[in-house]
């Protein structure tokens, strides 16, 4: 920008000044591009039934879980649609950015005229737009952000002014920090690991993780030797790496969705340092994630609904992973796989289904309970899992419940491990193992 | 290259011979009776509010009022398009207000501030901070009043040494205080929020038609008092330091005393901006208030517009907003859009350096011949 132009100007703050009558054209100029607004004219209309699917589509999270909306909209209009209308869905970018995620949010409910929303990938962006859609009585169902702030903020707080909210998966992290101890137990048996360190990304999905996971760590009998929140963008690892050395954990459980951890996990590789590397770590969801590290993504875990297709989680899980991928074929912007939010946004829109025709009506405006009702009345066997959801009275209302195992373990947050070769393995829990965890090989 | 360059001016007094003289006389024909006929009504306006805000013609009023007739009756009118009309013009509201801020200081006096993004952040951040660490939290009454304080506060802090400063210096500490701010939210995130910020705030209200209204009230509000300031003898000395600050002193005034009084007023604007947007969407984050993107469109809206105008920042803030998140975005996309916003600016700033919505003011006001 040119400052000088400041010094051009004139002081003519009156109208006083003489201006050319011939530049009145300008004015002319201006009022065409006014006229351009003319050509915005018209409305959404209300046929069909319309999915807002709202994620960032810049993210292989959000592009697997838009994917698996219109696979699941296809695969439902051809058995005749969600009560005889035909499923459309409208896409929307939030880009992660709540600001962002509002307006595009506003543009779905006002412009679109919805029947459904589905996604959202960050907390953050969850938080900020569910009031607003709490507002409009618009069915939405979170299947991407894990936050359990989401529900405590909305049908947690004030149930009949929420009530529209649900969330279908991944488990909240308040039970995901539950699930780590049972796989940190896991960890013991097999490697004899017993002391552990924490990182995490500074957002508000992981304020469960950081609030009671070392807490449960040390309640089974564990050390946690060194705890530390990451800011999202961190770009380099090496204070971090020479902490985590010089405390010499077994393993470290880092939480990243925000922070992707390519030059962490190369200095691991590169100083072969003692601990294996477990948790959450989004990025290595990607299929291509492990090319994209340059292999050093090799021993590290993270969970993931949905188990990356490795295994069949239920009936429904290899037979979507195959749909998926003969769905998104020549589609170079798709990842390979559906992604963990794919598996939650396929199961949502099909749960959806199964509600509506429960409740004998898509009409949310006039009935609204009724719908609410039948949600709550699922038992729906999903490609994630099973879903149901939990009710009002509940510690977290309209939350998908997790499942548990014989000996109390939760078991619907399976995690998977990169294995040298690139191979994707699930270790974890026992009933979905298609191989055991393997520690670094330069460790033991 | 001089032969083109003939021939382009050439073209250009071509186009003005043919075109634009004669539509410029047609459209003047046309709406010279208007203008005669609204005369009667602006001579009433001239007569009470002409000393405070400015005299007006019959077209420049009726301009005036059918401006503000549209912006009243906006939630009838915006359904009749595709798009989202009623959030679109209550942020272009906020940022008509940050644009105002911005030339309340800049526009006037000249001395151009790349940081006025910081300004508005430390309102809505201390909105957001007293939000997340005070329990209960405190009503608005006293948040709203505090978070303006915050950014008069950082603006005289800013201000007070900068303001000696001349040349490029000054505009360079403003664009170091934004660049700053920014840092300190990333470097202390636990204490700022880092670059997800905060959630915290409450809105006002989710009912798009009111929280339009509650935006469009204050604009309008800080509007008419800098109007008011601008066409007062504060005013006139604050273009007197832009045009010749040495001449200024002569005169026996203090110049870096106006300077700060200006810089004053524009950080409570760009505060009761801050405050706006934070109650608007509930986050203050980085991106929506902090980083130097923010800055530089303030300043796009206000040049488009017409700096050191009142007037000019307001249009130019809602051309700027309605292109940006309606029209290009309907046209180009949601990153294009950024492309055609900023090559539109470009072109402004080449051919219509004085701001459209002045072009559009003093055009209007020629109409009818005998006030030139």
């Amino acid at each position: 920008m040119d400052n000088d132009d400041n010094n051009t100007l004139r002081s003519d703050r009156t109208g006083k000044i003489s201006v050319g009558r011939r530049r009145f054209i300008g004015a002319a100029g201006v009022g065409a591009v006014a006229t351009t607004v003319a050509g915005c004219i018209g409305g959404g209309g209300d046929e069909g039934f319309t999915v807002g699917h709202l994620a960032p589509l810049e993210n292989t999270q959000g592009i697997g879980s838009e994917r698996s909306a219109e696979l699941a909209a296809e695969e439902i209009n051809e058995e005749g649609g969600i009560r005889d209308e035909d499923v459309e869905i409208v896409s929307a970018n939030t880009r992660s950015d709540p600001s962002t995620a509002q307006d595009e949010a506003s543009r779905l409910i006002n412009q679109e005229n919805v029947d459904l929303l589905v996604g959202t990938f960050s907390s953050e962006v969850s938080l900020n737009i569910m009031d607003m859609i709490a507002e409009n009585n618009v069915p939405y169902i979170v299947t991407g952000s894990a936050s359990p702030a989401i529900i405590e903020n909305s049908t947690g707080s004030d149930y009949e002014a929420n009530k529209n909210i649900f969330r279908s998966g991944p488990i909240n992290s308040y039970f995901q920090a539950e699930a780590m101890g049972g796989y940190a137990d896991y960890l013991s048996d097999r490697h004899g690991w017993n002391t552990f360190a924490y990182l995490a990304d500074d957002a508000a999905w992981t304020d469960p993780f950081t609030n009671n996971l070392p807490g449960e760590l040390e309640s089974r009998g564990y050390d946690v030797v060194y705890e530390s929140e990451l800011s999202t963008g961190i770009d380099d690892f090496s204070t971090v790496m020479n902490d985590l050395e010089s405390e010499d954990p077994d393993a470290v459980f880092r939480f990243f969705a925000h922070i992707i951890a390519t030059d962490m996990l190369a200095s691991w590789h590169q100083r072969q340092a003692e601990f294996g590397i477990e948790g959450i770590h989004v990025a290595s969801m990607t299929p291509d994630f492990y090319e994209l590290s340059q292999e050093t993504a090799t021993f590290e875990t993270t969970s993931q609904s949905g188990a990356a297709g490795t295994t069949d989680i239920t009936d429904k899980t290899l037979d979507f992973v195959d749909a998926y991928q003969s769905f998104t074929e020549g589609d170079d912007d798709a990842p390979d796989l559906p992604m963990y939010m794919g598996f939650n946004t396929y199961d949502a829109v099909y749960l959806y289904r199964e509600a509506v025709e429960e409740a004998g009506t898509a009409d949310y405006e006039s009935d609204l309970d009724g719908i609410v009702d039948a949600m709550l009345g699922l038992e729906y066997t999903g490609t994630a899992g099973e879903i149901s959801f939990y009710g009002e009275g509940d510690d977290y209302p309209h939350d998908v419940q997790e499942e548990r195992g014989e000996n109390d373990e939760i078991t619907n947050f399976p995690i998977t491990q990169w294995r040298p070769g690139g191979d994707l393995e699930c270790v974890y829990p026992e009933q979905y193992r298609t191989a055991d965890h393997v520690q670094p090989e330069w460790m033991g | 290259m001089s032969e083109r360059v003939r021939r382009i001016g050439r073209l250009r007094s071509t186009v003005r011979q043919t075109i634009l003289l004669p539509s410029g006389r047609a459209a003047a024909r046309v709406l010279s009776p208007i203008d005669r006929a609204l005369r009667p009504g602006a001579n009433l306006f001239n007569r009470f509010l002409g000393s405070y805000v400015g005299e007006v013609t019959g077209l420049q009023l009726g301009l005036l009022v059918a401006a503000l007739v549209a912006l009243a009756t906006v939630p009838m009118w915006a359904p009749l398009f595709v798009g989202n009309y009623m959030r679109t013009l209550a942020v272009a509201c906020i940022w008509a207000v940050f644009a105002m801020g911005w030339d309340i200081q800049s526009g006037y006096t000249g001395y151009i501030s790349f940081g006025h993004s910081a300004l508005s952040a430390t309102a809505g951040y201390t909105t957001a901070l007293l939000a997340v660490n005070l329990s209960p939290v405190p009503s608005f009454w006293v948040t709203i009043p505090v978070s303006i304080l915050a950014a008069l506060v950082l603006g005289l802090l800013i201000g007070l040494p900068s303001l000696r400063l001349s040349g490029p210096y000054f505009s360079l500490v403003t664009f170091v205080a934004v660049l700053l701010f920014y840092r300190l939210t990333i470097g202390f995130s636990e204490t700022l929020g880092g670059e997800n910020g905060f959630q915290a705030v409450e809105v006002f209200t989710w009912d798009f038609t009111e929280r339009y209204y509650l935006m469009l009230v204050p604009m309008l509000l800080v509007a008419a008092a800098l109007t008011v300031v601008a066409r007062s003898n504060v005013g006139t000395v604050l273009v007197a330091i832009r045009e010749n600050e040495r001449a200024v002193s002569a005169a026996g005034l203090d110049p870096t005393k106006f300077k700060l009084w200006s810089f004053a007023l524009s950080s409570i604007t760009m505060g009761i901006g801050g405050v706006l947007l934070a109650h608007f969407g509930g986050n203050v984050d980085p991106a929506t208030f902090v980083v130097v993107d923010r800055s530089i469109e303030m300043i796009a809206m206000a040049v488009i517009g017409g700096m050191s105008s009142v007037l000019g920042p307001i249009g130019g803030a809602f051309l700027f907003v309605l292109l940006r998140d309606e029209i290009l975005r309907l046209w180009f996309g949601h990153s294009t859009r950024w492309v055609m916003l900023w090559l539109l600016v470009l072109l402004v700033l080449v051919f219509a350096r004085n701001g459209l919505f002045r072009w559009i003011w003093h055009a209007v006001g020629a109409v009818g011949g005998d006030r030139e």
